[in-house]
């Protein structure tokens, strides 16, 4: 096979700041008409002028032209799913369907106020309760909240949910959440958020949690726990029912981070592997942009009996076909003003209703097809966290190569950058030394998984014949290694303070 | 292969040769065959659909919905109805900031890490603060992590919180402060002008005010009423070694002294207002801005500017010892992804804007606001409920029966104003009518007219 050659797609670019594009006098977007407004102004109350401001915030002040610019050419400083690889692992970045962003951005719904009465809103409530629908059937739930922003805020939705479940049985005493070492971060944040204690669990040697640690650590204090299925190492957690089974017995309920759920849908439900609560990412396994880091929308799903404890308000099916809003009448409180992140949740159902039941499934199949080809293919370059079949993504460990090359999986990340292709989840999961996260997804081709294997291969090549290359990398992206430290010690955080020369 | 899949048949085959499989299915052998979904229940899901099908499914929905799109709406309460320049839409939807990810590898994100300094460096100049992180979920929750920040800052439990305050954020407060047993009290304010005032602290007991974390204000208010006195309040607030949270309308920076020039810690709102449209509530934005001695203990994202090995400028996400991700279950918060997006639309909308432009805004919403006030209370319909400056929004008492008004206004292409009843139970005679730059004179005296024919008729 021929060498692959660099990619210079993000050469070393500078674009200037707005403030520093700023030119006094200039304008961009204007009202027609302001003079009746100075009038007006003028002849405020004595009351109102007193709150006026002598002059307006000192804005930059730039031509359209001057921001359109500014923005393009900001943009082709990013890597995104569009222009390339992103085998983020952990991150589902797969495509994300145009139809969906089309179908969005419709007038009708931009432009719907959120307190518009339900009466003239029918429409979007008939769509959220589709949606609704559609996940409890694909998860095997009774309700789902679409409330929560995001996977995090679901998260803390959930937990909220199991204490409120607790307290209402006038079990106050249930102040531990037990999570594995393989946890996301965000789980331990969300249970300390909720006011819970955290108790970690250690995995086990095939890198999955055993239901006998959990019978052990779970008790009176056992408020629940929460899991990952498939787990951060990629892997199935064999024992889950058994796990749900201990959780169960002492009193605990359990939670599903939906945050794997890409390589389980249409196949198994977390409803079914007992899993009381779940939150799922539609960012993620339902396709929606991830904008950059945002917005998202993590709607939490419940069994039978938790419903009340949900954030309202919910859409309900009238028995006349008409949707309403509806309280939950022990609601553990809402978390966001509206009702979430209404046109987020508009895109995942496209993707659904596109897909159906039958496309949901073929979607995890060839994501963990895809995860595993990778995994086959880069086997021998390097280790796999655990050996054997993976679920949707591989996870490789650097250490090995480290102690032999001295090389950091960073410099093979960055290295990556070179190429073409953003750098998987690195140093993640925790457990897992110089850890390297592979998450194909299932909307890339064997063709595009042949290139970054082949890419990946003579990375590892680099790695004994000219080490500079990957300790030097980035050589060929809008900059080169930033220093993280100088940032994080002498944070500069805005234009003044820039200016100002904290830096 | 249905849906976004590249796979063709010889693809799947050649792939599970080199894994020495002869099925799919096969890959999924971990899983318990007795935990296998069912096909009925995939069928339910649906079979599938196409593009066509699809918009014709939205299309037919979206049009059983009455919107701002068709209505001229006087609706806000927390969401308006501000123009978007049509640049912010062309430039947001560029593929590079929409399939990105949160900017983790900087050397390929520096154009959404640039973005989101550009974006902080905006909200810490119209709020009139040091800082500002890279945004929140939305105003509610923003204000919400506003308290969490200033219970661990100040090691306090009370949180007193203005009886103006949006009770939907009220609520979502409620919800935050239960978790982490934190006390909310409420400062009644003036009956006349709904404002708080300068001296509101007195209304608490000594009790309540050894152990005062922070004062949550915001203004314009729930009311629409600009609040007064917030440099005392402050004062009044840091005497006491408790935080000031204003959460405040960032179009409000166009025309009203800004509340960090007034002394607050703590800078939260909805950035909905400036770049997004209404969207059914969502997505908007919650920004945070805060004194710098505040950063640590920030919440959510924060980007610095560095350099590069080669000494020339970078931007990265920074002080991430407080965040998930490092810190775990002793993060600051928990939140992760953002309104990224959302935020870029309000760096842009900003940008176009610029300091006359935001100012053409506000006075537009001023002047036409209070037209509106001065028509609707002379059409014999409404009185004010309050004497107190207004911005943008304006409560009235309703002498007619105002879900007959807003029926009458819809069929004349209005979107009436709230019907307060409907958030504040208490209330079921107040109307709170919101008024943008998009509205007209002209739309105002329809507005006025059919509110007079209604008094009118009912004798009001």
């Amino acid at each position: 096979m021929g060498k692959i050659t660099i990619d210079r797609g993000l050469a070393r670019r500078q674009i200037p700041q707005l403030n520093e594009a700023s030119v006094p006098g200039r304008r961009g977007w204007k009202l027609d008409g302001a003079s009746a407004d100075r009038a007006a102004l003028q002849n405020a109350a004595a009351a109102d002028r007193s709150l006026f401001a002598d002059t307006a915030p000192a804005l930059p002040e730039l031509s359209e032209l001057d921001v359109v610019r500014h923005f393009t050419q900001l943009s082709g400083l990013n890597h995104s799913v569009d222009n390339g690889f992103y085998p983020l692992g952990s991150c589902t970045m797969k495509f994300n369907p145009r139809i969906n962003e089309s179908v969005a951005a419709l007038d009708e719904f931009t432009g719907l106020h959120p307190l518009t009465e339900a009466e003239n809103c029918q429409g979007i409530l008939a769509l959220l309760h589709e949606l609704e629908e559609k996940l409890c059937l694909l998860l095997g739930y009774s309700r789902f909240s679409l409330q929560p922003a995001a996977g995090a805020q679901g998260e803390y939705v959930g937990l909220i949910v199991i204490r409120a479940w607790h307290e209402d049985r006038g079990d106050h005493e249930r102040r531990e959440i037990l999570i594995p070492d393989s946890a996301h971060g965000t789980n331990p944040a969300s249970a300390a958020a909720a006011g819970f204690d955290v108790v970690v669990l250690p995995s086990d040697e095939d890198g999955c949690l055993r239901a006998e640690t959990v019978r052990k650590a779970a008790g009176p204090r056992t408020a629940g726990l929460m899991l990952t299925n498939p787990n951060t190492l990629g892997l199935f957690e064999h024992e889950v029912q058994e796990i749900a089974a201990a959780v169960h017995e002492a009193g605990g309920l359990v939670y599903y981070d939906g945050a794997n759920a890409n390589a389980i849908i249409g196949r198994v439900r977390p409803g079914d592997m007992g899993f009381d609560v779940c939150h799922l990412n539609l960012h993620k396994t339902f396709s929606t942009p991830h904008g950059g880091g945002g917005p998202g929308a993590g709607p939490v799903g419940v069994r039978a009996g938790l419903e009340d404890f949900l954030p309202g308000p919910f859409v309900t099916r009238r028995e006349d076909g008409s949707y309403a809003w509806e309280e939950p009448a022990k609601s553990a409180g809402p978390v966001h003003a509206w009702y979430g992140n209404s046109l987020v949740l508009l895109k995942a159902l496209a993707y659904i209703r596109m897909l159906g039941g039958a496309g949901c499934r073929e979607a995890s199949g060839m994501a963990v097809l895809n995860a595993n080809y990778v995994a086959h293919e880069l086997a021998a370059y390097w280790q796999l966290a655990k050996p054997g079949p993976v679920m949707h993504e591989a996870v490789f460990s650097g250490k090995k190569l480290r102690d032999r090359t001295g090389l950091l999986t960073l410099d093979v990340a960055k290295r990556l950058i070179d190429y073409g292709i953003h750098p998987p989840t690195v140093y993640f999961p925790l457990i897992v030394p110089e850890a390297l996260m592979v998450e194909p997804t299932e909307t890339e081709s064997l063709e595009t998984l042949d290139h970054f294997i082949a890419v990946m291969r003579q990375i590892h090549d680099e790695m004994e014949e000219n080490p500079d290359l990957l300790r030097e990398a980035p050589q060929h992206a809008a900059i080169s290694r930033p220093d993280e430290t100088q940032a994080a010690r002498r944070p500069v955080l805005t234009w003044l303070q820039q200016e100002r020369g904290d830096s | 292969m249905s849906g976004y899949i590249p796979h063709t048949d010889d693809d799947v085959r050649v792939m599970l040769e080199r894994l020495g499989l002869a099925d799919v299915a096969d890959l999924f052998a971990a899983i318990p065959s007795e935990l296998e979904i069912g096909e009925e229940t995939l069928e339910a899901v649906g079979r599938g659909s196409d593009e066509i099908q699809l918009l014709k499914h939205f299309r037919a929905a979206g049009a059983r919905n009455r919107t701002a799109a068709e209505a001229a709406s006087f609706l806000g309460a927390g969401c308006y109805d501000h123009h978007v320049p049509a640049a912010v839409d062309q430039l947001a939807g560029r593929s590079e900031f929409l399939t990105s990810y949160t900017p983790y590898q900087a050397e390929v994100s520096q154009g959404t890490l640039q973005a989101i300094f550009e974006f902080q460096s905006q909200i810490a100049l119209i709020t009139g603060m040091e800082i500002a992180n890279a945004s929140l979920y939305d105003g509610a929750s923003a204000l919400a992590e506003a308290m969490l920040l200033a219970a661990a800052e100040t090691r306090r439990q009370t949180i007193a919180v203005s009886d103006n305050l949006h009770p939907r954020y009220r609520a979502v407060l409620g919800t935050y402060a239960r978790v982490r047993g934190l006390r909310l009290c409420t400062l009644k304010s003036d009956p006349a002008t709904r404002q708080l005032g300068a001296s509101a602290l007195t209304q608490l007991t000594a009790d309540e005010r050894r152990d005062l974390a922070l004062v949550i204000l915001q203004s314009p208010n729930f009311s629409g009423v600009v609040e007064n006195g917030i440099r005392e309040l402050a004062a009044a607030c840091h005497e006491g070694r408790s935080l000031l949270a204003v959460s405040w309308d960032p179009v409000a920076s166009g025309l009203y002294r800004l509340p960090g020039d007034e002394g607050a810690d703590i800078v939260t709102g909805e950035g909905q207002g400036i770049g997004t449209r209404p969207s059914f509530g969502g997505p908007g934005l919650g920004f945070m801005a805060a004194r710098q001695k505040l950063l640590r203990r920030l919440p959510g994202r924060i980007v610095g500017a560095t350099t590069d090995r080669d000494g020339r400028r970078a931007y990265v996400l920074t002080i991430q010892a407080r965040e998930q991700h490092i810190r775990r279950e002793k993060a600051t918060s928990n939140i992760c992804t953002n309104q990224a997006l959302i935020a870029l639309r309000s760096t842009i909308h900003l940008a176009l804007l610029g300091p006359e432009g935001l100012g053409e805004v506000a006075g537009r919403c001023y002047h036409l606001a209070h037209l509106a006030h001065e028509r609707l209370i002379a059409s014999g319909a409404f009185t004010a409920e309050n004497q107190g400056p207004f911005f943008k929004e304006f409560r009235l008492r309703a002498h007619v029966d105002t879900a007959e008004l807003n029926r009458r206004l819809l069929a004349a292409g209005i979107q009436g104003g709230l019907r307060l009843g409907r958030l504040l139970p208490e209330s079921p005679d107040d109307y709170l009518v919101a008024v943008t730059e998009r509205r007209t004179p002209d739309e105002i005296d329809r507005f006025a007219r059919i509110a007079a024919e209604l008094a009118g008729e009912e004798g009001a």
